[in-house]
């Protein structure tokens, strides 16, 4: 009975105010089935467009509208130190209720740059022999789709063997992205966000590209 | 077929948007290890375990305002488990329903799979009852568990080689165990045999929701799916000596109907909207034993309990 009112006026975490979705019930499900497709047709590019979030420093639009829509209280987001200035964390603590996971192996999502070596995706959780579901999704952003380095990627939703290539790497991605999936079931998945656009990448995906000898 | 009567005090598509948001992540989880069930917090939804609540509760975390969709129940869109959940849909999300599957983006579907090619557009949401292929065989979780870690399957092989040894084939109907993506034995939710094929590097994507016991696992488009048997004991599906009475088709899946109470019978389509597409094109079958005249739009009847 008395209890509502002083859960209402008990004091908060800091209020970044600023504002979330424009429609949070539609919002989350486009960018929900977005994120689906691209994971479910590896190698295709989805634009997560017309999601009006505030932009953070260093935060891409796709990369903020995912976590956005997919963290809750349950999941610790991992977010690379020069991102943190941003402000990401706090806003999505205060929108999500989602805590900043302290170490890498508890995030459950992480969203790092393509570019940092320190903050490769391979130092997350891949889950369990019996539970590789409990592994981290890892967001790394990149410069570009369809320029850089092409590399034949093959495995489930792909029909045949298709060539992707992605500007934005640390070199030796596709060597640390052969051994977690090495690990399948276990591993990590990924997306690789450049500014609106996603494209997903599950632990079952092989970098099967003829190496050059 | 919105019809603008939305029930109200319900959020879109009735779950809460905190649990759609567990269960979206659990989705992407389940196509990224085809096969493999993950395990999700199932809720309370306003009809029964068994009826289909898994598969609903996937529908609705995966459901748009511009999603068009099927529901059907062994085939037929008539069924009452189908009328039911197109019905809660349109009610509680005010989204347009099909019976064809053309037209639809989303099916929901108890044990079939349309007779009609699916696209890359389409997603195939499966109501499963037991999702746990080795339940049958081993009946606790820790062990099954392990058994998928350790891609021990042995036992499975076992079982279809004891239907071998007793019956001189491979009885198993329905239910088929098939082998996703080279590593996972997965359920293949009590569709007949003769649809695993049908599964097998399809455009769409599949996912499957086990309400009750709290599972669900996908296969991705263009994932292969491969039944399990021996070299000398081939996979093989069912086949008829008849045609469908109604529409006179020699591919599709038939169902045995009883037509009055001295055992006469007839077989029609399964599939009631493969079935109809073709009488619409033109297509007719001998009719029912009798007198009656073909075409008497009752095609799939006699199974309106879900199980």
């Amino acid at each position: 009975m008395a209890g509502t009112a002083s859960t209402n006026s008990a004091p908060r975490a800091s209020l970044p105010g600023l504002p979330g979705f424009k429609n949070p019930v539609f919002d989350t499900q486009r960018i929900f089935r977005r994120l689906m497709r691209t994971m479910s047709l590896p190698g295709t590019v989805v634009t997560i467009d017309g999601i009006d979030l505030p932009a953070f420093e260093g935060v891409m639009p796709a990369s903020a509208a995912t976590l956005m829509a997919l963290a809750d209280r349950e999941t610790a987001v991992w977010i690379d130190g020069d991102l943190c200035p941003s402000g990401i964390s706090d806003y999505l603590r205060f929108h999500t209720g989602a805590p900043a996971a302290k170490q890498r192996q508890e995030a459950v999502f992480a969203l790092i740059d393509g570019r940092s070596g320190a903050s490769a995706f391979d130092g997350f959780n891949p889950g369990t022999d019996e539970y590789p579901d409990r592994s981290a999704t890892v967001i790394v952003q990149v410069e570009g789709f369809g320029t850089g380095q092409a590399k034949i990627i093959d495995g489930p939703g792909i029909k045949e063997p298709r060539e992707i290539s992605v500007q934005g790497l640390v070199a030796g991605f596709w060597s640390r992205w052969t051994a977690n999936q090495g690990k399948y079931p276990r591993g990590v998945d990924l997306f690789l966000v450049s500014g609106e656009d996603v494209l997903g990448l599950p632990r079952s995906v092989r970098e099967a590209s003829k190496e050059p000898t | 077929m919105g019809d603008g009567t939305q029930v109200r005090g319900y959020n879109f598509a009735y779950l809460d948007e905190g649990t759609k948001r567990s269960i979206r992540r659990i989705i992407l989880k389940a196509i990224a290890i085809p096969g493999y069930q993950v395990p999700f917090g199932s809720r309370e939804m306003p009809l029964p375990y068994g009826w289909g609540t898994g598969g609903i509760q996937v529908t609705a975390s995966i459901l748009g305002p511009d999603d068009v969709l099927k529901v059907i129940d062994q085939g037929a869109d008539d069924t009452t488990n189908a009328v039911s959940i197109r019905r809660f849909f349109s009610r509680t999300a005010n989204i347009s329903t099909t019976e064809r599957t053309t037209e639809a983006t989303i099916i929901q579907t108890r044990h079939r799979v349309p007779e009609t090619p699916l696209h890359e557009d389409q997603i195939l949401v499966y109501q499963v009852p037991i999702p746990e292929p080795l339940r049958w065989l081993e009946p606790r979780e820790t062990e099954t568990r392990k058994m998928h870690a350790l891609e021990e399957y042995g036992v499975m092989h076992v079982k279809l080689y004891e239907d071998i040894a007793h019956y001189g084939h491979i009885a198993t109907a329905y239910n088929y165990p098939a082998l996703v993506n080279r590593r996972h034995v997965m359920a293949t939710s009590p569709i007949p045999k003769f649809d695993n094929p049908k599964i097998d590097r399809i455009p769409a994507l599949q996912i499957f929701g086990a309400g009750r016991e709290k599972r669900i696992y996908a296969i991705p488009p263009y994932t292969e799916v491969k039944s399990l048997d021996f070299e000398d004991h081939p996979f093989s599906i069912e086949t008829w000596d008849q045609c469908c009475a109604m529409c006179g088709d020699t591919e599709s899946y038939l169902d045995e109907v009883i037509t009055d109470d001295e055992g006469t019978r007839m077989f029609v389509c399964s599939d009631t909207d493969h079935c109809r597409r073709r009488r619409d094109d033109g297509h007719a079958g001998p009719g029912e034993p009798g007198e009656d005249a073909p075409g008497d739009d009752n095609g799939g009847a006699g199974k309106g309990l879900p199980g």
